[in-house]
């Protein structure tokens, strides 16, 4: 990677980008010079050293947005992961349309669906003899469904293999919505399990939840991108014990998408 | 494959076959016979026959047939250069009838496979444009368009290209060159006109007609003095095609004209970056030394006039030897044909090469040359396939005349190529003299600008005072859509063209 560009939000930047490293173009490792003494000195060897001339902070590079997105829509399919439940292995799609208003100010719909969990080895054993112990976090949000706010602090681009150049940005997004929570066990083998502590019950599948994103698209042509994206869900999941007694269990989940962001309609120009 | 098979496998077995014993050049239905065997597709006999008879006297009023029927038989070998000499023939010695048609039809495809108008624009004079055929008239009159323009005759060049259908495939050239043409004899408004309305034909953005004719109109407005247009049109000259370079540089002449020194700048921050160090650039430099002695930096213009002389005074030493009596047009040719390999290979010229790589891009720029290398490669291509033909027939008298041909048109093209080459390298022997002179001048004018300012100095008057322009805020904003990079000596490919010189001039 060759060259970011970050406006306002650069401690996120440093914090994500560890893999990202500045380099420089060796030619051009010398800096420009100031205009009152050491033009003097320079030596032009070749036609661009002449670019040297001008001291480097004279000059600006103003250009188009390769991928714009203002007044454009945005449409994302991807494969969505939980990666941290402690119990389960949970794998599904989600999914988000949205329309920007600025570059770096967009809004929208998302959701997220997974498929029925599969039980972790450490998970098998507990429930199994002789452990035969319940899981304390058997929980987790089938299906999300909320509306967002996005905002896309950095852009930047990076050389490969010094053949192609390739523009990205970073966002980070803000969002709310609802959850439909289950249990991780279904009731058909909680039954067989046969648990001498009774587990405790859901008392509402549709709970609130709150997102915050972290993602970042690379612009694959005008239209389309590759995206990744990390979404933090809270979860309040609202139980009942075998004492009849209410209580809430706020659960955090961790969720990595990969997919392909979609923009509409095409771009107005090259 | 299939012709393959046909020359290897084939044609050697049907060479076996001869005319029977009892035919005779001098019987009647001979050349019927030989016609016959052309016709049933054994070209390499009816070929070798055909040439006999056309030599001999005995079918003297049937050789206008003959030279037709043996140009098809070359066409079908895909010896296209001798079949030209065929029907070049026909058509000098017909005023009208079949055969005078049919051949201009197969002149026509031959024309658009060499795209090389030599053999053709001689013609002009023994064809009216009544005997046009349907089939090819656009095409004709855009080639006795090109070659009326080529002698400068632009009305009549107006005419022919006025007379290509908007249908034809050869419209949209024949629209530029009647743009040219109305250029060439200062018609400024009507060319610009043409151009715009062959930019507004082609939709893709880069596609090359548009681009040129965008080109054209941007010199045609230029050439009008209205630089604030023409300076409109070049920007929108997109980065990734060839008019690029040319469009910054001719551009930086219109920003100049109008006093707009940053925009200048700008592009020189361009076309001085390590994307274009190979390229022949003396003026852009020369242009360079003038915008800062407009500012009144004169040590950055020392640096480029300085650079100027280490590079391009050397490079005309080079050209004054190159061009020296007794340098042959073939060692040019091989020259450029060795640039032209290396450059399709990405690989840099060596230091050892004839010509520097920088000329030898000026020299690939050439269009008449680039042509001419086209149909060389071409005659090259027909004399490697007469190769492959079987020995008997090369041994025989078409073969060998065939081999002739050849040899003599792949040398005076070769020649031709080679005058193009040294047409090229006398043209950049008067511009290195002339900017040779401007860069004299330039370092007078830069000297008395030193001096004044030094005297200033000395005086205290400079450095009491704030620039002309210290005041001027300089923030900008940038809109959204765009993005903007610092700049930090990097050269990126898509950042080219999009430079911003925000400097100050020095000047009191």
């Amino acid at each position: 990677m060759k060259r970011l560009f970050f406006r306002k939000f650069w401690p996120i930047f440093l914090f994500v980008f560890s893999q990202v490293l500045w380099a420089q173009d060796l030619e051009h490792l010398e800096s420009a010079p100031d205009p009152t003494g050491r033009i003097k000195q320079l030596k032009i060897k070749s036609l661009s050293d002449l670019q040297r001339l001008t001291p480097y902070e004279s000059v600006s590079v103003i250009q188009k947005r390769y991928l714009p997105k203002t007044f454009r829509g945005e449409f994302n399919l991807s494969a969505s992961f939980v990666i941290n439940h402690t119990f389960f292995y949970l794998g599904g799609l989600s999914a988000w349309a949205g329309f920007f208003i600025r570059e770096d100010h967009g809004f929208g719909l998302e959701g997220s669906a997974f498929l029925p969990a599969v039980n972790k080895l450490v998970t098998n054993e507990m429930i199994s003899p002789p452990n035969k112990t319940y899981p304390s976090a058997d929980v987790f949000s089938q299906f999300y469904g909320g509306a967002y706010y996005k905002w896309s602090p950095i852009f930047g681009k990076f050389a490969v293999l010094n053949k192609k150049i390739i523009y990205f940005d970073m966002y980070m997004t803000f969002g709310a919505g609802v959850s439909r929570v289950i249990k991780g066990l279904d009731d058909k083998t909680l039954e067989n399990l046969k648990f001498t502590k009774p587990p405790p019950q859901l008392v509402k599948n549709v709970v609130p939840t709150i997102s915050l994103g972290l993602g970042q698209m690379f612009a694959i042509n005008q239209s389309w991108a590759f995206n990744w994206d990390l979404k933090l869900l809270y979860t309040i999941a609202e139980y009942q014990n075998q004492n009849q007694k209410e209580y809430y269990d706020p659960f955090l989940a961790i969720n990595l998408s990969l997919g392909i962001n979609y923009y509409f309609p095409g771009a107005g120009y090259r | 494959m299939m012709n393959k098979i046909f020359i290897f496998v084939l044609l050697p077995s049907l060479l076996a076959v001869s005319l029977p014993a009892s035919s005779k050049i001098s019987s009647k239905d001979y050349l019927k016979k030989v016609v016959n065997i052309i016709e049933q597709g054994n070209y390499l006999l009816g070929s070798r026959e055909l040439y006999r008879l056309s030599r001999g006297s005995v079918y003297k009023d049937k050789r206008v047939q003959i030279k037709y029927t043996l140009g098809m038989a070359f066409l079908e070998m895909k010896l296209y250069h001798l079949a030209s000499l065929q029907f070049v023939y026909v058509i000098k010695r017909t005023r009208g009838g079949n055969y005078r048609k049919k051949s201009l039809e197969k002149l026509s495809l031959i024309l658009d496979y060499f795209q090389d108008d030599q053999l053709f624009c001689p013609l002009g004079s023994h064809i009216r444009e009544s005997e046009y055929p349907n089939s090819v008239r656009n095409q004709l009159n855009f080639y006795f368009g090109k070659c009326a323009f080529a002698d400068k005759n632009f009305k009549k060049a107006h005419y022919h290209f006025a007379k290509v259908s908007s249908q034809s495939p050869y419209y949209s050239k024949a629209l530029y060159y009647r743009g040219l043409s109305y250029a060439e004899s200062n018609h400024v408004k009507r060319s610009a006109d043409v151009f715009r309305d062959l930019a507004s034909l082609q939709e893709g953005i880069t596609d090359t007609n548009r681009v040129a004719a965008l080109m054209g109109l941007a010199r045609v407005l230029y050439q009008g003095e209205k630089f604030d247009d023409s300076i409109n049109i070049y920007r929108s000259i997109p980065r990734d095609t060839i008019y690029f370079h040319d469009a910054l540089m001719e551009n930086s002449w219109n920003y100049l004209r109008s006093g707009k020194f940053r925009s200048a700048l700008s592009n020189f921050q361009t076309l001085h970056s390590v994307f274009y160090k190979n390229y022949y650039q003396p003026e852009s430099l020369i242009l360079r030394a003038y915008v800062y002695l407009y500012i009144c930096k004169y040590y950055e213009m020392e640096k480029v006039l300085n650079f100027f002389n280490s590079v391009y005074i050397p490079l005309l030493k080079r050209v004054n030897q190159s061009l020296r009596w007794g340098t042959s047009y073939d060692s040019y040719v091989k020259a450029a044909l060795d640039a032209r390999r290396n450059q399709e290979r990405g690989l840099a010229l060596s230091d050892g090469s004839a010509l520097p790589e920088v000329i030898m891009n000026r020299v690939m720029k050439n269009f008449s040359f680039r042509s001419l290398i086209n149909y060389l490669d071409r005659l090259k291509e027909e004399k490697a396939l007469l190769n492959t033909f079987p020995s008997e027939w090369r041994r025989d008298r078409v073969g060998r005349n065939a081999n002739y041909i050849l040899n003599r048109r792949i040398a005076s093209t070769q020649k031709a190529a080679g005058k193009e080459v040294r047409n090229t390298l006398l043209a950049v022997r008067v511009d290195l003299k002339r900017f040779s002179t401007s860069e004299q001048y330039l370092r007078y004018d830069m000297l008395k600008g030193k001096r004044e300012y030094l005297k200033k100095k000395i005086s205290k008057k400079y450095l009491d005072k704030l620039q002309i322009d210290e005041k001027i805020s300089r923030s900008y904003y940038v809109q959204n859509g765009y993005e903007y990079w610092p700049f930090d000596g990097e050269a990126w490919l898509d950042e080219l063209g999009n430079y911003h010189y925000l400097g100050k001039q020095n000047c009191e």
